[in-house]
């Protein structure tokens, strides 16, 4: 199967300090994966480099067979990130921001305006369509993020804590949109400091700490790894990564 | 100092206050702007003051240092109200730690007190860049009674707070909080274009041959020694006027903290947000990526007070230059002016436009993530800001055409000199929160970036002496100047090269 995301010997230095050091990643198209770690662990500079935002020292990365080095266009034009602090522009409504994002990754007009109504309504979000963006709750603005971030039907979406700021129900409507996204063929990764999210969710996690990636497998396998199958992700979790430190 | 009362809340204020300033590096810059200012402020002191020296009051002065006294005083009054009313529209609506304040034990009187004093010190501490060059001038020429600035000021700066927190309050309290805070905005807008305006008003005076002073004279109410004018005596240190100037102001603030202290903390608790009607139909969506990245950059600067306060003040600044250029200058001499101030007004409003549009940006990591080029989007960003720019100067350059005026070179150096205060900004910017833009922390801004503002100040002085003399076709005045802007260009390139941009080199 094709890989939706390679990283390969990718790192990072921030100063004299590795943020990410080494760090080879490999996750099939269709999959939902769980990148767990520490505070500082690497994730969010890990996930900055695979969005293009940050420039890797060393190492590569491809998605979709594209070198986001050599191919950044397209390497881009099948991937949305959303940080844990949304992209948003304070003073544009939902409409127009939803406009102005499909218009970046070139999508056709009526099919754009289809389907950011859709994404709207699906996100209850339709009737505040009218209100600038600054007079959101942080859940709706984290609500418009992964709008903008489906408008353009991304084979790949990565999230940088997608839950935080969400009521319980709006985070099931983001849990079940991702699900079923995944269902449709697509691939997801996503940071949480929430272990049910990952062990509920992630088809395989991976954990990482100090910049390198210390585990990765489904639930079974890290359970089989550390030879207690009752274990949760949370024990084994804190195990590994006390170990490692 | 016990805790819990007013001045140990204002002593709070102030450690906040010096905190922020120490560790944001403005103490540095303030030492090293203020310096300069002193330097070239004394050496034009010691040049004029022997000259108008005689002309300098002992008890009451003659009519032109009167007149200078009143005029002094005016300007520093408008300058405090604008300062004062910027001010109090930041401690109304910024939250700040102000929720922490409220939900304390503290007394809402001592907490609006803190807030009036923090503004008092704030605006007189405004003055300080001209005060401490003017006081080493007036002590090396033992003009001791010019030291009634001191007391003038610290009147000055309390009446203005009292009354820019009076209106502020009184306007949320009609309007509602998001129209009184965009009307106050307006309105401090509205008093530095007074200021702007009256600046011009000798010039104007002089070119109409408009004797107002003698009139004024005439009318008993405005004579010499109306009590009228008793706050500007202050400045000369007239005892009763100093007397009178600072009973009344404290008088007015402490009234102002003793009676509005409960409609502060009402307004304080009403929200800024603006809520908008849905629109009953939308625009459909456009495919066409450049008008999108133009219509995205136009409506968040038009929707946006910033840009208000921004805008207006080049206008005005077109009035005294139209009025000018139908006051029988030489023609030569109004292509000169013309161009200057078509390089002055579109350069400052290019400046304003890409703060809003690069500095400003809100989602970098949006557009960097996005398959579009970066070259691509900050090509777009700079027409975004030097569009409006050459729109708002046309109609000068529409005139200039109808006079029969040479057009070509004028045109070339408004172009250059917009075009390159866009790009200087593009290559050396750093982002900020919008929110900034109109917020308390103002330093913060791009212009506190000390090397840009100081490549932008020489370029500007540069490409307006450029615009004195290349129209005129004099190249050995007008090269040099050119060559100055080439040399910031360059560097300021290899420097972007280094630093890098908010959005992405």
């Amino acid at each position: 199967m094709q890989a939706a995301l390679e990283i390969t010997q990718l790192s990072k230095r921030f100063g004299e300090q590795f943020a990410v050091n080494g760090l080879n990643l490999c996750i099939e198209a269709g999959m939902f994966y769980a990148l767990l770690g520490p505070n500082g662990a690497g994730k969010t500079t890990t996930l900055r480099m695979v969005a293009g935002l940050l420039q890797p020292d060393g190492g590569d990365i491809q998605i979709f067979g594209h070198s986001l080095a050599q191919n950044p266009s397209e390497a881009k034009r099948l991937l949305a990130y959303l940080p844990d602090d949304p992209m948003l522009y304070s003073k544009l409504r939902p409409l127009e921001y939803l406009e102005f994002v499909a218009g970046l990754w070139s999508i056709p007009s009526q099919q754009a305006e289809a389907k950011a109504i859709e994404l709207l309504k699906v996100l209850d979000l339709w009737k505040v369509r009218g209100d600038y963006i600054e007079s959101f709750s942080r859940g709706m603005k984290q609500k418009l993020a992964l709008a903008g971030g489906f408008i353009h039907e991304p084979k790949l979406i990565i999230l940088d804590e997608p839950l935080t700021g969400l009521d319980a129900g709006a985070a099931r409507l983001v849990k079940d949109m991702l699900s079923d996204y995944v269902k449709q063929g697509n691939s997801v990764i996503l940071t949480t400091h929430i272990m049910e999210i990952a062990e509920r969710m992630a088809s395989r996690i991976g954990i990482i700490n100090k910049g390198a990636l210390i585990a990765e497998g489904t639930l079974a396998e890290l359970q089989a790894r550390s030879g207690n199958s009752e274990e949760t992700l949370e024990d084994l979790f804190l195990e590994l990564t006390e170990v490692e430190s | 100092m016990k805790t819990g009362t007013l001045p140990w809340l204002v002593r709070h204020e102030l450690r906040l206050w010096w905190r922020e300033a120490s560790t944001k590096g403005l103490s540095k810059r303030f030492i090293i702007i203020s310096g300069g200012f002193s330097v070239l402020l004394l050496g034009w002191l010691w040049f004029t003051l022997g000259t108008v020296r005689e002309v300098l009051p002992k008890v009451l002065p003659p009519t032109v240092g009167f007149w200078l006294a009143v005029a002094v005083w005016a300007f520093a009054f408008l300058f405090a109200l604008r300062e004062a009313m910027a001010q109090s529209s930041t401690a109304i609506f910024d939250r700040g730690d102000l929720d922490l304040l409220i939900a304390s034990p503290m007394p809402s009187k001592a907490i609006f007190a803190s807030r009036l004093l923090g503004i008092a010190i704030g605006t007189f501490l405004s003055f300080s860049l001209f005060v401490i060059p003017y006081s080493i001038a007036v002590l090396l020429f033992g003009f001791y009674a010019l030291l009634g600035i001191y007391p003038a000021l610290i009147s000055i700066s309390l009446i203005a707070t009292s009354l820019g927190m009076i209106l502020s309050l009184w306007l949320t309290r009609i309007l509602g909080a998001k129209r009184a805070r965009s009307l106050v905005d307006f309105l401090s807008i509205i008093v530095s274009s007074v200021f702007v305006l009256l600046s011009q008003l000798p010039n104007l005076l002089r070119i109409y041959q408009f004797q107002l002073p003698k009139m004024l004279l005439e009318w008993p109410v405005f004579s010499q020694t109306s009590p009228l004018w008793l706050p500007s005596r202050a400045l000369y240190f007239d005892p009763a006027a100093v007397v009178f100037s600072l009973v009344f102001s404290t008088a007015l603030l402490w009234l102002t903290s003793e009676f509005l202290n409960r409609w502060f903390l009402s307004s304080t608790q009403q929200s800024v947000v603006e809520k908008t009607k849905a629109p009953k139909t939308f625009a459909p969506f456009s495919s066409n990526l450049n008008a999108l990245l133009l219509k995205k950059e136009w409506k968040l600067i038009l929707r946006n007070p910033y840009l208000l306060s921004r805008t207006f003040l080049p206008i005005l600044l077109l009035i005294p230059l139209t009025l000018a250029s139908l006051g029988g200058t030489r023609m030569i001499a109004l292509v000169s002016l013309l161009t200057m101030g078509t390089v002055l007004i579109g350069s400052q409003f290019a400046t304003a436009l890409t703060i809003m549009s690069v500095s400003a940006e809100e989602a970098p990591d949006l557009l960097k993530s996005s398959p579009i080029s970066g070259v691509r989007i900050r090509q777009f960003k700079l027409l975004a800001a030097l569009i409006p720019s050459w729109l708002l100067v046309t109609p000068l350059f529409v005139f200039m055409g109808f006079q029969k005026m040479p057009l070509i070179l004028p045109v070339l150096v408004f172009l250059g000199a917009t075009t390159c205060t866009v790009i200087l900004r593009l290559w050396n910017t750093r982002p900020i929160p919008l929110a900034q833009l109109m917020g308390r922390k103002r330093e913060n801004l791009p212009s506190a970036d000390i090397w840009l503002s100081t490549g932008e100040v020489i370029a500007n002085f540069a490409w307006l002496t450029a615009a004195f003399f290349v129209p005129t076709s004099n190249w050995p005045f007008g090269g040099i100047p050119l060559a100055i802007i080439a040399l910031i260009g360059v560097a300021s390139y290899f420097r972007s090269r280094v630093i890098g941009t908010s959005i992405g080199f």
